[in-house]
């Protein structure tokens, strides 16, 4: 366990990427107490490049950039901080549960991820979203995770079915523990690691989704994230070209970027500090 | 072309971690000549996986090399750089099978399907197309075989195999590139004794079918490192005690450690039950954090004299040269 | 031979009968495999029964039954007369305990060791204080040659397989088990620290009157440390009685082939050479 912690210390590309990540989520929590209120619109400031009013210029309609932003930032996190927590339980509780027991339980818990695995489940979400109205942040981080958790519960099934073979198990079961007990405290420790990586891909991988889906239009939401802010910096502007209004669209895009970006080191990280000691061959 | 397939100088290897720094391989150094087996013993603790481990190339990171050479057929293998490491040295000249890697076998893949991703792995290229895949089926068919098994266990998955049928397919896959030397950590200590017996014949195929030249063989079971080893070498506490014959060292073990070892054994014994109680050797091995100082093993030794307290008893070669140990009462036996 | 009756007399601790598992595995096409078959013995009160055989055997079936890990497909078990499935779980594994084959699987990594001996004194009924259970360990771990402040305290990887074996004997002694069952306890430990736990069996066998069903592939080992050998292939006890019957003037012809297996230290298979 501790080797644990000190390996991923260890690991430059987990530190660098978890720094970033913490600098976003301090920007997207704290930020917005700062910078106003990102709706209003002043007429008389309408499609300015950056000054020092406004240090990242005004949209097309009057709102401060920045301040649209960093509400974008929390935002964005939100839903993939939903997704992400909503996803990693429904992949444990699937993957972990079911095989656990053995038998039909897990027989159907493998059904239903196979069944899940096939499923077009991204199109599905599409449709609803274009159908339902008053789809809030937490709505859609909801339906992210719903559609996103197959494939991790797959690779959760396959640490679970190892792990439960090791005779720690049969001896929690000789203390008198019961099932839920040595799951939670036996075996999901164990699996931490691969836990820890599942949420971090299911978090990156949400908040990309809805941005792309926001980004066409999809899923839209008086909610500024930064799929919000590309759909309407491409969508609105006064000026004739959109290229002449940068300091709109570059912001998020950038943002979004180097947030993707963060995940992915962490990501791999954490797949370098624990890969090599899961499979060696 | 050296005539030793592997050489190791002076070795040092120290796990370094919030635990402080232990001294898992403090000094060691052997060869291993071309076309011999030779088997390393010892106690559990003393190194022997650690060892295999930094002769492997690819140590676990918290194990740091601190000193000491490794040529594995000539080529320094910590003086090269990682890229060279791995398509020179691994799979080519040496393959590497772990202690429990058995276990590594992906539980929800075909043997097959997971043969592929060790060669993509290996290779860098992932197996897509349908000739390739024939083709690397069909080393991995030709290797199960020579392992003593029916090639249709490539199609099962690892569940569906017995302890000793997993560890002979992991074999298999190490030795897909026909390595001329494979390090193979205790192939035997899960396995029963008739699946013991079926996986050193196995090895000893695998040598004779000319697909590995020369093998370093860790166990911890003497018994079954007598049946296939021609030379030996015995550790204690990250360090080397004897190296011989392995004849020798069973009929006449030169150490006190090995030759206490030798006692440990309950061994059957067709005539009847022994009536003596089995000798195992008092206290336990050495904390490598702070391991004792002089000879390692004075404060378990029978032997020990004020020396051995001190001073590190130094390899003593005994005999035509091809003996030696470490330990004090040798002195006067070595030819010096 | 097979079947020896000792039903009735009343030193009789644990006692199987016609035990069976089978084992069914696939979704669709299903595979049956009878793990055991028909499986009865006795352990007697202070002794030590190997059950030997090769991998596969149903040895760790057998095992698995007895300790409630596995349901017999049929047949029964009786611990001091009484079935066991009429037991109170907790009850049941205050006299019976075990130690597994792989002691580094057997101690959850995450955890230092403190944790299953913790853990197994919420089995006993007396629920001593922290200052209690010091002193129960301390004495328990010093009766078989650990040192406390040695081993506790720390993570499993930092011990070594004889010290964890040692360990879990330990636990055993603490919940106060009468029957210990050992699935290969020394398969993974080298050769010196293993005659220290072969020893401490006997020990424990003459002093405190604890029975073992000692499960091993080795036959030196069961040779060494019991009276009765039981042999088993395929799910099935093909032989069992006294050790000196057994292995001096095996019967079944499995039996003389196993036999015939055991590697020598002194000399090599002709075979092989
Ligand atoms: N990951 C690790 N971190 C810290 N110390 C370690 C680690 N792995 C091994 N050691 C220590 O290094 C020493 C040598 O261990 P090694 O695994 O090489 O022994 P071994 O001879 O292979 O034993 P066995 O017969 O049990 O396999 C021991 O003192 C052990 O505690
Ligand atoms: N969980 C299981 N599912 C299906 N078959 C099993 C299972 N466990 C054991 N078996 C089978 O039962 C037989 C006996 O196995 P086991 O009791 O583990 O033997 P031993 O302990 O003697 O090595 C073997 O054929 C094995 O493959
Ligand atoms: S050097 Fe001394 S202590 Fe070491 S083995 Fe020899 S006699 Fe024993
Ligand atoms: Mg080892
Ligand atoms: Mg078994």
């Amino acid at each position: 366990m501790i080797e644990m912690w000190e390996l991923l210390l260890k690991s430059r590309k987990a530190i660098f990427g978890l720094v970033v990540l913490i600098v976003f989520i301090l920007l997207g929590t704290v930020g917005p107490l700062f910078v106003g209120d990102p709706y209003n619109m002043n007429l008389n400031q309408m499609g300015r490049p950056p000054s020092l009013a406004h240090i990242l210029g005004t949209t097309s309609f009057g709102q401060d950039v920045f301040a649209q932003l960093c509400n974008a930032v929390g935002n964005s996190l939100l839903v993939g901080l939903v997704a992400g927590v909503l996803g990693t339980l429904i992949a444990v509780f699937v993957g972990a549960v079911g095989p656990y027991i053995g038998g039909l339980a897990d027989r159907i818990s493998n059904l239903v991820t196979n069944l899940a695995l096939v499923l077009p489940l991204i199109p599905l979400f599409i449709i609803i979203a274009s159908v339902v109205r008053g789809l809030n942040l937490v709505l859609i981080g909801i339906i992210l995770a719903v559609t996103a958790w197959p494939w991790a519960a797959r690779s959760i099934r396959s640490q679970m079915l190892t792990l439960k073979e090791r005779e720690f198990v049969n001896l929690a079961r000789m203390s008198g523990d019961r099932a839920v007990r040595i799951v939670v405290t036996e075996i999901l420790p164990n699996m931490m690691a691969y836990i820890m990586m599942v949420f971090v891909i299911l978090t990156g991988t949400a908040i990309l989704t809805e941005s792309a889906l926001s980004m066409i239009g999809v899923s839209t939401t008086p909610t500024i994230t930064l799929g919000y802010m590309l759909y309407w910096a491409q969508h609105e502007t006064i000026v004739p070209f959109w290229w002449n209004i940068w300091w709109w669209f570059i912001p998020p895009g950038i943002v979004l970027t180097v947030i993707l970006t963060a995940f992915f080191v962490i990501h791999a990280g954490l797949d370098e500090v624990f890969n090599p000691k899961l499979r060696r061959v | 072309m050296t005539e030793h397939i592997l050489e190791v100088e002076d070795l040092r290897g120290y796990y370094r971690g919030v635990f402080g720094v232990v001294r898992a391989i403090d000094g060691v150094s052997f060869n291993l000549d071309r076309g011999t087996i030779m088997g390393i013993a010892g106690e559990s603790g003393g190194g022997k996986s650690t060892l295999a481990q930094l002769v492997s190339g690819s140590p676990p990171p918290l194990l740091h090399r601190e000193g000491g050479r490794i040529l594995v057929d000539g080529i320094d293998i910590y003086n090269i750089d990682p890229e060279e490491l791995r398509t020179e040295v691994k799979c080519k000249r040496m393959s590497y099978v772990p202690q429990a890697s058995m276990e590594s076998l992906n539980p929800v893949k075909r043997i097959r399907d997971f043969i592929f991703d060790v060669v993509g792995q290996r290779t860098g290229r992932r197996v897509r197309s349908k000739e390739r895949k024939a083709e690397i089926l069909e080393m991995a068919a030709n290797h199960v075989k020579t392992l003593g098994l029916n090639s249709s266990v490539l199609d099962l998955y690892p569940h569906e195999l017995s302890g000793g049928m997993k560890q002979r397919v992991v074999i298999a896959i190490s030795t897909l590139w026909n390595p001329k030397l494979l390090v193979i950590d205790e192939p035997t200590s899960a396995l029963d004794v008739t699946s013991q017996k079926r996986m050193i014949k196995a090895l000893l195929k695998l040598k004779r079918a000319g697909i590995i030249e020369s093998m370093l063989y860790i166990s911890h079971d003497l018994t079954s490192l007598r049946q296939c080893c021609a030379r030996s070498m015995v550790m204690y506490a990250g360090k080397v005690v004897e190296i011989g014959s392995m004849d020798e060292t069973i009929n006449d073990p030169l150490h006190p450690y090995s030759q206490l070892l030798g006692a440990a054994i309950a061994s059957y014994d067709p005539k009847g039950r022994r009536q003596d109680t089995l000798q195992s050797i008092p206290g336990s091995p050495p904390d490598l954090r702070n391991p004792p100082s002089g000879c390692r093993f004075h404060p378990r030794c029978p032997y020990a004299m004020d020396i051995c307290k001190t001073t590190d008893p130094p390899m003593f070669t005994v005999g035509n040269g091809s003996r030696q140990a470490a330990c004090w009462l040798l002195k006067s036996k070595a030819g010096e | 031979m097979i079947n020896e009756d000792v039903t009735g007399s009343d030193d009789v601790l644990l006692k199987c009968e016609n035990l069976t598992k089978i084992y069914t595995s696939g979704l669709i096409r299903t595979k049956t495999v009878a793990g055991a078959k028909n499986v009865s013995f006795n352990i007697k009160k202070g002794e030590i029964v190997s059950l030997a055989g090769e991998s596969g055997s149903g040895k760790s079936t057998v095992a698995k039954m007895i300790l409630m890990l596995l349901r017999p497909t049929s047949g029964h078990i009786f611990l001091n007369g009484k079935d066991i499935s009429l037991y109170n779980i907790r009850d049941y594994y205050r006299q019976v305990q075990a130690v597994f084959q792989d002691p580094y699987s057997a101690f959850n990594p995450f955890y230092k060791v403190d944790h299953v001996i913790s853990r197994a004194f919420g089995l006993r009924q007396d629920n001593p204080d922290e200052d209690e259970r010091k002193e129960i360990i301390e004495s328990t771990f010093l009766s078989i040659g650990l040192n406390p402040s040695e081993v506790l305290g720390r993570y499993p990887h930092e011990l070594s397989g004889g010290q964890m074996q040692r360990l879990l004997i330990g636990r055993s002694l603490l919940i106060g088990s009468q029957l210990l069952i050992a699935d290969e306890p020394t398969s993974m430990i080298d050769a010196s620290t293993r005659a220290g736990v072969l020893n401490l069996l006997l020990r424990l066998k003459e002093k405190e009157g604890l029975s073992v069903l000692f499960i091993t592939h080795d036959i030196g080992q069961a040779q060494y440390v019991s009276e009765r050998v039981l042999i088993m292939k395929e799910g099935e006890i093909v032989e069992q009685g006294s050790v000196n019957d057994v292995f001096t003037n095996p019967n079944h012809p499995y039996t003389q082939e196993l036999l015939a297996s055991v590697p020598s230290l002194y000399e090599k298979w002709e075979e092989l050479t």
